[in-house]
């Protein structure tokens, strides 16, 4: 193998020169904007659930099935849909921004990062404004991209694995969109206002808001969730 | 239906899965025995994606003639499209004719040598084709395929061939 | 801007595949060779000014499956146990059933583990703090920099102290949950050793973090012992990869499965 190359042979047009082009300007406007997102935030009351704002959740019919059949399956401790009860495998963004724990909000010049307690999970932000490619595979927590409005910061996140749940129980297809607006409520309150647009399983897009309280922070737990898991506990609240 | 029947290959083919394995950096194909192969029915009962390799589930029939879930290293997204494969197309519950070499301690596992699916199309394993250092041979004293994998094959990703780019 | 940077460009793939090209050629004795990171884009910005370690680092150059020796130029100072363990673990890699450690079981594997293969980090500097973040485990670090606030458990990635000397950020390690691999082959520390890392940033042709990592261990050494390891600075691979072992290691059957023996304690 000394002197075999580490060629990779491609079709078509697969391969791109990686010409990275970045763009200073949104950098710039980031690197001004509302400081006060950062810090460690908490939920302020603890649930499992994505509630819409108002309504009910707008569910098409296959989107209704398969809530009931998620629905009646936990009900007999069955979690064969939920692959982090199972295993502790990512959650997603939406129900990790359910977390009981605490999350932080930290930044470089063109990326805001969320931290979480729970399992140190992260999400990156990209504050480029690049286009997002779709990806052949879409991670659990999908890709996001963000920008500033104001003082909101703006997440989009699309290509979120079918493998995750909006919520402990909620459905979604790969055409997933999560739009995010994060923003001070005060100077000790954050507000999350989800949009969740999946026309295949929401017969239109609704939004849910999450509260967050701030927290003096001292630094994170180191969270295992897998030791968690194989002490026989339930990787997250089950209701 | 044909499997690659979306253009992948002009469409940029992002990566945004990695390692779903630990240790993915620092595997060879020490734990398998390159020298056998099996071969069996079966159906995919779980793929967990993940880069440079991922696992695939099977479910086949043992040689009592009872199902048993078989778990086997298999490729990157990329490797499949590379093969002309939509990653997103290949199913739970898809049949294939499966081979793989068995992991070297005996134990019910090894890393897949080729998927072939019911319209035909069939996945190979590129890094473990014939002529691969490391591929056919027992893992004795410094197998050329081997790095000394830290621990093992992280989950579901297990890199290997030696200089092989994964993808 | 697009999202070229997000394209399955030969910077990932150098990436993904570096270290697996470098571990497997290595072990052979090649002089192995990661597949290269293209260059950084010349309008990449600089690191901030002043001694701050902040944003994204990457290993360079080839993995290194175990260190060869210690800075100053003589033999890693194995005692008989500390070259037993290694002794048992390269035997069983060679005998194709190789040791689980905490890399294989997606547990946090500490440092220096986490920084070296060949997987981007990032570095905040938060109030009277420093969190580390890396795409390999999706691990975290806390380097707490008021010793007042260190918390009493151990932790698979031990706890960690800084201050600042200068420009240089030391940061003391300690209290392991469990013994760690210093490298792929298994170079052991145990629980009770003490790491130190002198971290600092240096412009050697480009940006760099110097790491030089000291080893007090008598359980397994004569003596302490130094390494230095050099990692990139790459803005441009902000945005990690998931890493999502759970989903494999959260299988009960996965290690049975996996064709990887357990260590004997």
């Amino acid at each position: 193998m000394l002197g075999r190359t580490n060629s990779v042979t491609w079709r078509g047009g697969l391969l791109k020169v990686a010409a990275l082009a970045m763009a200073m300007a949104a950098s710039a406007s980031v690197a001004q904007a509302a400081p006060e997102l950062q810090g460690a935030w908490r939920i302020d009351k603890p649930t499992v659930s994505l509630k819409p704002v108002q309504g009910e959740i707008p569910f098409t019919a296959k989107g209704r099935a398969l809530y009931a059949a998620n629905r009646a399956a936990r009900a007999k401790g069955d979690f064969s849909y939920d692959l982090t009860q199972r295993r502790c495998s990512s959650p997603g963004p939406s129900r990790l921004m359910l977390t009981a724990d605490r999350f932080r909000i930290m930044r470089l010049p063109t990326q805001v990062t969320l931290q979480f307690e729970w399992n140190r999970l992260y999400r990156h932000v990209d504050m480029r404004g690049g286009k997002l490619d779709e990806p052949l595979i879409g991670p659990m927590m999908g890709l996001s991209t963000g920008r500033w409005d104001g003082d909101v910061l703006v997440i989009t996140t699309q290509y979120i694995s079918e493998l995750t749940l909006l919520d402990a129980l909620i459905p979604h297809s790969d055409a997933l969109k999560l739009t995010e607006r994060l923003k001070l409520v005060d100077a000790d309150t954050l507000e999350d206002r989800i949009t969740v647009e999946d026309p295949a399983t929401f017969t239109r897009p609704w939004d849910a808001s999450i509260t967050y309280r701030r927290e003096a922070e001292g630094g994170f737990r180191e969270d295992v969730c897998l030791d968690r898991l194989e002490a026989g506990q339930r990787p997250l609240p089950v209701q | 239906m044909n499997r690659s029947g979306s253009l992948l290959l002009t469409a940029a083919a992002v990566a945004a899965v990695g390692a779903a394995s630990p240790a993915a950096a620092h595997h060879s194909f020490a734990m398998y025995d390159m020298s056998r192969t099996e071969s069996a029915s079966g159906t995919i009962k779980e793929f967990r994606w993940g880069a440079p390799h991922s696992a695939v589930i099977v479910t086949i029939l043992a040689a009592d003639g009872k199902p048993r879930d078989l778990a086997l290293l298999s490729g990157s997204p990329l490797a499949f499209s590379k093969q002309g494969f939509n990653p997103k197309s290949i199913k739970v519950g898809d049949k294939i004719q499966l081979s793989w070499h068995p992991n070297w301690n005996g134990s019910f596992g090894g890393v897949a040598a080729s998927m072939k699916f019911r319209d035909g199309a069939v996945y190979t394993e590129s890094e473990i084709a014939p002529g691969v250092p490391g591929a056919g041979g027992p893992p004795s004293g410094g197998p050329p395929s081997g790095g000394p994998p830290p621990g093992g094959p992280p989950p579901g990703g297990r890199p290997g061939g030696a200089g092989r780019p994964a993808d | 801007m697009t999202a070229m940077d997000r394209t399955l460009n030969s910077n990932m793939i150098a990436r993904i595949c570096g270290a697996v090209a470098a571990a497997i050629l290595a072990a052979s004795g090649a002089a192995a060779q990661p597949r290269p990171l293209p260059p950084l884009p010349a309008d990449a910005p600089p690191p901030p000014p002043g001694h701050s370690l902040e944003g994204i680092w990457i290993a360079g150059g080839r993995l290194v499956p175990q260190i060869p020796k210690g800075d100053d130029g003589l033999s890693v100072p194995f005692n008989a146990e500390g070259q037993r363990i290694l002794d048992a673990r390269l035997a069983a890699m060679k005998s194709g059933a190789p040791f689980a450690n905490a890399s294989a079981a997606c547990r946090p594997p500490g440092p220096p583990w986490q920084m070296d293969l060949n997987f981007p980090f990032e570095i905040h500097e938060v109030a009277d703090r420093i969190e580390f973040i890396f795409e390999e485990y999706h691990g975290a670090q806390t380097i707490f920099l008021d010793p007042a606030k260190v918390p009493p458990e151990s932790r698979y990635s031990g706890r960690s102290i800084g201050h600042w000397e200068g420009d240089t950020l030391v940061v003391d390690t300690s209290g392991f949950r469990q013994s760690i691999w210093l490298d792929v082959n298994g170079t052991p520390a145990s629980a009770d050793a003490k790491l130190t890392q002198r971290i600092r940033k240096i412009n050697d042709g480009g940006w760099r973090l110097q790491v030089v990592y000291t080893l007090d261990d008598p359980k397994y050494y004569t003596r302490p012992w130094s390494w230095t390891r050099i990692y990139l600075w790459r803005p441009d691979q902000q945005t990690f990869l998931e890493y999502n072992c759970e989903e494999q290691a959260g299988d009960p059957n996965y290690i049975a499965q996996s064709g990887l023996a357990l260590e004997p304690k």
